[in-house]
């Protein structure tokens, strides 16, 4: 793992890997669209907003999962001291926050013909908004230090004590009498949607997922270069401020 | 009928969902030019003001 820890190692890793993720996000979201929209039934009970399952489900399954990888590369960074892993939770960040709006902002749009209300606090609404406000907390913790090193360490200390609502997400659906539907896709018995529309759900996964991993490589890659800029700031700051010093 | 009634929450949500990663992505795009145009400066001062300094 510390292999990548070198930064210019890292950025020709993220070079090859790009390409491939754009092909893998171009050829996914096609597909995905195109049998969204296309290859797959309305619901029989839901008639054609069922189409929105397919934006919503994904946006989901990537605001856990980022936070999730943030919370790892959060501990990697604390217990390794993996200098590359602060940034990568960092770079994750946003990609979260964007698909825990989209989540919220369909989730809506879903419940308000379906269920006759834009909102409702219950369990797994209320958990991802939590969700939301852990995704701001954490950004603004970034910008709360002047000092990297501590901002980092208080950013990642937050988004291990995030994981706790992870757990809330997951089982709210269980644990209380919620408006919004049990697992469906990812549960013990397996998926209980039919093939025609699992298809363009994965296809549609598979799209965010290239997605989230090309925001997260660019970000990191922003990253490195804002310290380095940072670097190049505090020596060109230095010699000046020694000269005035000599001068004294 | 039904698929009309629809129609509005379908587009609003696949627009919001495009909109914010488009968005997204032009954050990190802008940022990135941002950052290489600091750089591209502080780089470009970074020689002479080695020779004043060895000047000093």
């Amino acid at each position: 793992m510390h292999r990548f820890a070198n930064p210019a190692r890292f950025g020709r890793l993220a070079d090859r890997v790009s390409p491939v993720l754009w092909v893998l996000f171009g050829l996914s979201l096609a597909l995905g669209l195109y049998l969204a929209f296309f290859g797959s039934p309305p619901d029989y009970q839901q008639g054609q907003s069922v189409r929105i399952m397919y934006v919503h489900v994904p946006s989901a399954m990537m605001t856990t999962g980022l936070y999730g990888f943030m919370a790892l590369a959060s501990a990697t960074a604390l217990i390794w001291r993996h200098p590359l892993a602060h940034m990568a939770a960092r770079a994750a960040a946003p990609v979260g926050t964007a698909f825990c709006l989209i989540t919220l902002a369909t989730g809506s749009l879903w419940g308000r013909p379906m269920w006759g209300t834009w909102w409702e606090w219950d369990g797994r609404m209320t958990s991802v908004l939590i969700q939301l406000f852990l995704y701001f907390g954490y950004m603004a913790m970034w910008n709360a230090f002047s000092d990297r090193a501590r901002a980092a360490n208080a950013a990642a200390i937050l988004a291990l004590v995030g994981v706790g609502n992870l757990v809330i997400i997951r089982f709210s659906v269980e644990w209380w009498n919620t408006l919004h539907q049990p697992a469906s896709i990812l549960r013990a018995g397996g998926p209980t949607i039919d093939g025609s529309m699992l298809w363009p759900l994965a296809a549609m996964v598979l799209a965010a997922s290239a997605y989230a991993g090309l925001m997260i490589l660019k970000g990191m890659k922003i990253e490195l270069k804002a310290v380095r800029l940072e670097t190049l700031m505090e020596n060109q700051a230095a010699p000046t401020t020694s000269y005035r010093l000599d001068l004294g | 009928m039904e698929s009309l009634t629809h129609a509005p929450f379908i587009a609003a949500a696949y627009g919001i969902a495009f909109g914010v990663l488009a968005g997204l992505a032009l954050r990190l795009f802008l940022k990135r030019r941002k950052i290489d145009q600091d750089l591209a400066a502080l780089e470009a001062q970074q020689p002479r003001r080695r020779r004043r300094s060895d000047d000093a």
